[in-house]
């Protein structure tokens, strides 16, 4: 299994079980559990003011090892995403890339995400929009922040008509985008209901699911239990476990 | 043994038996591991205040399913506190002498606050039944007269002698666990939210394990997702055991 959502670091509201902020301790809790690679992007990059901080904290480990493939995280309202951007690409060796709009208050219709959005395409960077860390319920009363809105998304993928992955959105918004755009891919980290596999899949191809643990936020063996307890094709599985996500590193 | 102690049924059709869909959540549930589940009553179908009539039809339902599958099944019966306390007293009889139910279920009918409670609750000790009443800190708001682990540190306060269970852990969260810490009575379940990790940990370390009891919120939820919040929980195996199912079987007598 390939793991889509892996994070590093600390969470500023409650202490998370998971051994997120050690490199070597986090792999062996993933690869105890099967899992084999994980998308790995900083925590601390969603809330400092410059991402680029939580990218060059957490990154530069990651290189060269074979467990991990860096994510950066990319902030478009500020001016020096392209530097960002270089960095995470040249120095990191980073194939995705992820915005959260909401948490650093910014729109998907904002004229600077097109041109983030050219600039990632003509380094043939794959782009990842988080939709959330949490359930908004849950929410700390000192940070409440909304889900990424369906119709910015949407909007979006309609100006940019490039492969374009949706992290953390449940499983009624994946439905709803997943009829709105056949350019997206999501993970199944918040994706959730009686027999959650088999009633994804009635309404969305496989071929555009991604596994994810949205460790350390969750616990794994959620997401594992998920793909565990589908009835499908050993293809199939195969598919979302590891195969869609390479195709699109591999693009 | 695995029990679950949140499971809600789908009957949603007065003529309409959703055996398919049981059998499926039976299915799923033999498949994870689980061997008895527990119904609490439709949700949302007969709303936020059910009439009496929807009290009786939802309590009627559910023992039909008992009734069909009574190895794997049992149900606790759904009251509203707001009704003629003759007739809550009634439809508790028949639940407990004709249909063997285990507990009682409260929704958001009434806050855990009300008054109007006390009915229900005096019947609960008079059946020595456990009473599961929905809670949750919400920072989106609440919905009617929802209530908050606060409301039911309130109402474990006024009933220190009958079981109260607490559900949604994470969602009741830590500032919920603490609420209720020194009350021995009142018991926490893990089922509903997402699998977010660290917080059976706490209600460890902060109750004890004996005071935790797994519960899923299918079908709403998974159970594979829902039993990772136990199972992927850093605690001992043996707090595993109790909260998977060992507590349940004690608290309800199984």
């Amino acid at each position: 299994m390939i793991d889509a959502d892996l994070l590093l670091g600390h969470y500023p509201f409650r202490p998370l079980p998971a051994p997120s902020h050690d490199l070597q301790r986090i792999k062996d809790y993933l690869q105890v559990r099967g899992i084999r690679r994980a998308c790995v992007a900083s925590l601390h990059a969603v809330f400092y003011a410059d991402p680029q901080q939580g990218n060059s904290e957490h990154l530069p480990q990651v290189v060269g090892d074979d467990f991990f493939l860096p994510v950066g995280t990319i902030n478009p309202a500020l001016y020096n995403w392209r530097a960002t951007l270089a960095r995470c690409v040249e120095a990191y060796g980073c194939r995705i890339v992820r915005l959260l709009p909401n948490y650093h208050m910014y729109n998907l219709a904002a004229p600077f995400v097109d041109d983030f959005l050219a600039e990632a395409q003509r380094r043939q960077v794959t782009v990842a929009i988080v939709k959330r860390l949490e359930d908004e319920r849950m929410h700390p009363l000192l940070m409440k922040v909304p889900g990424v809105d369906n119709g910015e998304i949407t909007a979006l993928a309609q100006r940019y008509p490039y492969p374009l992955i949706v992290l953390s959105a449940y499983l009624p918004e994946i439905k709803e985008l997943a009829s709105a755009s056949n350019q997206l891919y999501f993970d199944l980290a918040f994706a959730e209901t009686m027999n959650t596999m088999q009633r994804l899949t009635e309404a969305v191809p496989s071929e555009r699911l991604l596994f994810s643990t949205h460790t350390p936020f969750f616990y794994p063996e959620a997401a594992i239990g998920k793909v565990a307890h589908w009835i499908t094709s050993e293809e199939n599985r195969q598919r979302v476990c590891e195969g869609n996500l390479i195709n699109l590193l591999g693009r | 043994m695995i029990i679950d102690i949140h499971v809600h049924h789908t009957w949603a059709k007065r003529d309409e038996p959703p055996w398919a869909l049981i059998e499926e959540t039976l299915a799923l549930a033999e498949q994870c591991g689980i061997q008895k589940i527990g119904l609490l009553g439709t949700y949302s179908y007969h709303g936020y205040d059910p009439t009496e009539e929807g009290i009786q039809e939802c309590n009627t339902h559910a023992a039909l399913i008992v009734e069909r599958y009574p190895a794997q099944v049992y149900s606790f019966c759904y009251l509203n506190p707001a009704h003629d306390p003759a007739f809550i007293r009634a439809e508790l009889d028949r639940c407990v002498s004709e249909f063997g139910m285990l507990g009682i279920k409260q929704w958001i009918a009434v806050n855990a606050r009300d008054k109007r409670l006390n009915v229900v609750m005096e019947g609960a000790r008079r059946y020595k039944l456990p009473v599961l009443f929905h809670a949750w800190y919400k920072s989106t708001g609440y919905v009617y007269n929802e209530s908050t682990p606060a409301d039911i540190r309130d109402l474990g306060l006024r009933f220190p002698d009958v079981p109260i269970i607490m559900p949604h852990l994470n969602g009741c969260g830590v500032r919920g666990v603490l609420d209720i810490q020194d009350l021995p009575n009142v018991y926490v379940d893990t089922s509903g939210s997402q699998p977010d990790a660290g917080f059976v940990e706490f209600a460890v370390e902060h109750l004890g394990a004996e005071r935790i009891l797994f519960g899923s919120d299918v079908p709403i939820r998974d159970y594979a997702v829902q039993l990772a919040k136990v199972q992927g929980a850093l605690i001992s195996d043996e707090a595993k055991r109790l909260i998977l199912g060992e507590n349940a079987r004690r608290l309800l007598a199984l």
